[in-house]
């Protein structure tokens, strides 16, 4: 199983908490479009002929494409790469952008599933968060979605947000699940370093989050999303079973990637590489057919670190087996007896020889995992 | 004997003492165009870093004059405070010296201290001034230093540059002409100055002298007087690059002893050599047995290397006799050892040769001065561990070690530097002019004092210009107290600590505001309480853990979140648990950092 990855990095505007690499201005769109053709070209070989299951649009904000960059930036892809019949494209998309004649013609093209960053049903935290739509928009850009046929949506709702009261949390998880859509990607609000939001809480000119807030929304959302069938199959996803997101397990299960555009990160399985920061750079190096990224060789240690790390935050947990066969016995015996004082907390159960994170643990998820690993 | 000189060479810090002597060795071909390098006497990896040389050394070189060959010996002095007792052995070996001062920075601390050793040996002093070949030297404003501090004709300092070579024939004819040849009688009992020692792996502790009077032979049976041990010379020599042995050396030589010995405390540094048969009834004068002044536990990070710790330490010694230790445990950091050091760079270089020669990951307590414990029955207990104080029920009282503190700065910077001086509990002694804006100040103060961060205090106030020199004058009557630290109750014996009673209170506060950055939250609230016996002066909390947890896992952020979490774990491993908290290791160390 193998996936592409595609970063466009332009926004509307700039959300406050964001430190994603994204541009507030779209005069390089079509030189960027032109570049990204370069480098399918350019990193062909990559993948090494596996089959790709799945082609993401991230971003930034991919549904500020027009219909035909898609279309190219597609058939450009089916040119260089081999591409299962049953390939599952996501596009990441904003609610301002759903109108119901983009979505028609989207549903013209090969993108099968669609992620709407809703983020919150309340102004006030749109605002807070300095999103560029309204919670309006939203509503009507999901119904119009579902009115253009696409069934396999996703959300994004973040909580922690000073604001969001539990019960206002609460009834957005409502709303979600009222509108009957299978997947949800809900996010613990983070303060990242350099961002606006970092920079307008250390001022004290936004309210700060509180950690005991965000602690009690996870716990309602274990709560609610498990009492309505979803799985928890990963410590910000939740699924139907079956709906599963094919391109983030890819992430979670060590399988390969391309990453392409700026920023955008690759994994061959022991090395990860990335594209520079940086769009016009990356747009110039369109002229000498070549691309820039950074580097960096796993050594045996990094692979299994990387591998309890994301698969102890996932449903399907740290397969001791697979560290065996992979790593050897010695890792596991490592592991084994690194974890016992958490088995003994309740953060951690074992079943069937895997690793699993109680409720209680996911919580701990980072120090757990860093408890584990090797150096 | 008349053909001998000996001599060494006194500078600050990086006035230019190794590279002087790179270019003595070289006007004199002591070394083939092969074996030269920069500071050749540098021998460790440290020195050379550093560029301040540690261990002292020694090496002869034949000088021609008019035909005649003369042997010169420059003995190498140690550049730091911290030894200035190996310095005024190396002084006493000879007859001149060079003071060496920078003609960017002029006369400074150790100047100075290191001249009055030199002028109370009467050693000839030949001024140098260096460096003249940069842009920013004030020649004639040092000049005007030295004229000042010397009362010598000006026409008698040298400029020179040991970086381009110029003035250095001049420098080699000055040690011809004014230093006097050594006196001494070849037929006097023999008297040797010890005035270093090296250790080889081969051959065992090696001893280098300077025969003050009488001849020595190879095979001899000799006494060291101090130590009062006997040994058969196996070898004796001088001392060029290499060891080069003679049958027989005589008064005015320098040169080494091989004899078997095995341990670096058979040889003390100013002790006296001998003849069995005929013994001199005179030692020579000065010798002291230095008492390291300042201690601190050193454990190792993995408590299995222990006693590969215990080894390292013994091997370091071999060549550091200056170098202490006993085992001692504590609870909080398990086995490891008090090490007593001479200052506090010494304690630096020794982690320092710990972690490079020996690859040894050691955590390092805070340090402490020793300390003199009087009991109401009148006994003195020596107290190298604030845990190592007699209960308070027979507890007289404590002495604590003064040191006699020389600043030299420029005059602008001296208002500040009274005040740090004086908060650091010192006494103004004296006050002098240099020139018109230079300024030594001399204080008595306690070596507790320094030993934190008065030497980073001084630094910065002064911009840097401010240099610094002491030495140890004697013990006082202090009020003291021992300041314990609690982490949820338990108190944490590595950083327990004995303190002025007036500084107990600033300091326990800051300590505990200082180990709340340090220790990280844990699952559960930590309380951090400075305490007095038992009563609680300070209090921190640093509040539990309650969610450590990413909310994003995707492609580029599984890198950079490893590489967080791989150094997270890189600090847990290095984490000692006392009662339940995780405590990091630079919060053992914490009590240097506060401001
Ligand atoms: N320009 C110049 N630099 C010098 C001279 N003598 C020494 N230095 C430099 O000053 C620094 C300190 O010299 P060093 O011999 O290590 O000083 P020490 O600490 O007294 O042994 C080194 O970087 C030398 O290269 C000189 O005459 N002229
Ligand atoms: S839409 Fe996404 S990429 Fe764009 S600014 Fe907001 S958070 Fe960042
Ligand atoms: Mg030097």
């Amino acid at each position: 199983m193998a996936g592409i990855y595609l970063h466009i990095p332009f926004c509307k505007q700039k959300c406050h908490y964001c430190n994603f690499f994204s541009i507030a201005s779209v005069r390089n769109k079509a030189a960027f479009v032109d570049a990204l053709c370069n480098e399918i070209e350019v990193q062909h070989n990559y993948l090494e002929k596996e089959t790709v299951n799945t082609i993401y649009f991230g971003g930034g904000t991919p549904s500020m494409l027009t219909i035909d960059e898609l279309n190219r930036i597609l058939h450009r892809l089916h040119q260089y790469f081999t591409i299962a019949d049953d390939v599952e494209i996501t596009l990441e998309s904003n609610p301002d952008d759903l109108t119901p004649e983009y979505l028609q013609a989207l549903r013209e093209t090969e993108v099968n599933r669609l992620s709407i960053g809703v983020q919150s049903f309340y102004d006030d935290d749109l605002t807070y968060l300095n999103r560029v739509h309204s919670s309006e928009k939203a509503i009507a850009a999901i119904e119009q979605s579902k009115l253009a046929g696409f069934n396999t949506l996703t959300f994004d709702l973040i909580y922690g947000i000073p604001n969001l009261t539990d019960e206002k949390w609460r009834s957005n998880i409502k709303r979600f699940l009222d509108f009957g859509i299978n997947h949800l990607s809900a996010y613990s609000l983070t303060i990242e370093a350099r961002t606006a939001l970092s920079h307008l809480i250390g001022k004290g000119k936004l309210p700060p989050v509180d950690e005991q807030q965000s602690i009690r929304h996870f716990k309602i959302l274990i709560e609610e999303m498990e009492k309505n069938g979803f799985v928890h199959y990963e410590i910000s996803n939740f699924a139907k079973p079956g709906f599963y997101s094919r391109h983030n397990s890819i992430y979670w299960i060590g399988g390969h990637y391309l990453g392409l555009g700026p920023s955008a990160h690759s994994f061959n399985g022991v090395s990860r590489q990335w594209n520079v920061s940086n769009l016009s750079q990356y747009i110039d190096l369109k002229d000498d057919r070549k691309t820039v990224f950074e580097k960096e060789i796993l050594t045996i240690d990094q692979q299994y670190n990387e591998y309890v790390m994301t698969s102890l935050r996932t449903t399907w947990g740290c397969d001791l087996e697979h560290i065996r066969n992979v790593f050897g016995s010695e890792f596991v015996d490592y592991c084994l007896t690194e974890v016992e004082k958490y088995i003994i907390q309740n953060k951690v159960v074992r079943r069937e020889n895997r690793l699993f994170l109680t409720n209680t643990g996911k919580l701990f998820a980072d120090g757990i995992a860093s408890d584990l690993f090797r150096q | 004997m008349k053909n001998i000189r000996n001599f060494c060479i006194i500078a600050h810090i990086d006035h230019g003492k190794s590279t002087l002597a790179d270019r003595l060795l070289q006007f004199t071909h002591t070394l083939t165009l092969r074996e030269q390098k920069d500071q050749v006497l540098d021998s460790m990896d440290l020195e050379r870093e550093r560029g301040i040389t540690i261990k002292s050394h020694a090496i002869q070189m034949e000088y021609e004059h008019e035909g005649e060959i003369f042997v010169f010996n420059l003995i190498d002095t140690p550049g730091h405070v911290d030894f200035s007792y190996e310095v005024s052995r190396s002084i006493a070996a000879c007859e001149g010296a060079l003071l060496v001062v920078d003609a960017t920075q002029g006369i400074q601390a150790q100047t100075i201290s290191n001249l009055y050793l030199a002028l109370n040996h009467d050693l000839e002093i030949i001024p140098v001034l260096n460096k003249v070949d940069m842009d920013n030297a004030m020649p004639d404003e040092v000049e005007d230093q030295i004229v000042e501090l010397l009362g010598c004709p000006r026409e008698d300092i040298i400029r020179a540059s040991a970086k381009t070579g110029f003035g250095v024939d001049v420098i080699l004819e000055a040690i011809l002409n004014r230093i006097p040849a050594p006196k001494g009688d070849p037929d006097a009992p023999l008297q040797a100055l010890i005035f270093d020692s090296v250790f080889n792996s081969f051959r065992g502790i090696i001893a280098y002298f300077r025969i003050m009077q009488g001849t020595f032979s190879k095979g001899d049976h000799v006494k060291f007087i101090a130590t009062e041990k006997e040994y058969y010379a196996d070898e004796i020599g001088v001392l060029k690059l290499k060891q080069v042995p003679r049958k027989t050396m005589s008064a005015g030589d320098v040169g080494y002893i091989i004899s078997g010995i095995k341990t670096s405390s058979e040889v003390k540094v100013g002790d006296t050599i001998t003849h069995v048969s005929r013994p001199t009834t005179d030692i020579v004068p000065g010798f002291e047995i230095v008492k390291p002044m300042v201690f601190a536990g050193i454990y190792p990070v993995d408590a299995d290397d222990y006693e590969e710790l215990r080894s390292s330490i013994e091997k370091l010694q071999l060549n550091d006799a200056s170098l202490v230790f006993e085992p001692e445990s504590s609870m909080a950091l398990g086995f490891g050892f008090r090490c007593g050091f001479l200052g506090l760079l010494h304690m630096e270089i020794i982690q320092e040769r710990l972690d490079r020669e020996f690859n040894m990951d050691v955590i390092t307590t805070v340090p402490n001065v020793s300390f003199k414990a009087y009991t109401t029955a009148k006994d003195m207990v020596e107290v190298h561990n604030p845990s190592g104080l007699p209960d308070a029920t027979y507890l007289d009282y404590i002495e604590e070690p003064y040191i006699i503190a020389q600043i030299i700065s420029k005059s602008e910077y001296q208002g500040a530097i009274m005040t740090l001086c004086i908060e650091k509990r010192g006494v103004l002694k004296n006050q002098v002019y240099l020139t018109s804006d230079r300024v030594e100040i001399t204080f008595e103060m306690p070596l507790s004092e320094i030993i934190f961060d008065f030497y980073d205090k001084l630094k910065s106030l002064s911009r840097g210009y401010a240099s610094f020199d002491y030495h140890i004058e004697g013990w006082q009557r202090a009020n003291l107290v021992k300041l314990d630290v609690l982490l949820n109750g338990e108190s944490v014996d590595a950083l327990s600590m004995l303190i002025h009673r007036d500084n107990a209170y600033t300091f326990g506060r800051k300590m505990c505001e200082k180990l709340q950055e340090l220790i990280p939250r844990q699952q559960f609230d930590i309380a951090i309480q400075a305490a007095i016996g038992a009563k609680i002066i300070a209090r921190e909390t640093v509040k539990a853990l309650r969610k450590d947890v990413t909310a994003k896992c995707y492609g580029g952020d599984i890198s950079r979140k490893r590489k967080l979490l791989e150094k997270q774990k890189k600090g847990k491993k290095r984490m000692r648990q006392v009662g339940n908290v995780e405590v990091p290791q630079s919060a053992f160390l914490a009590i240097l950092k506060l401001d």
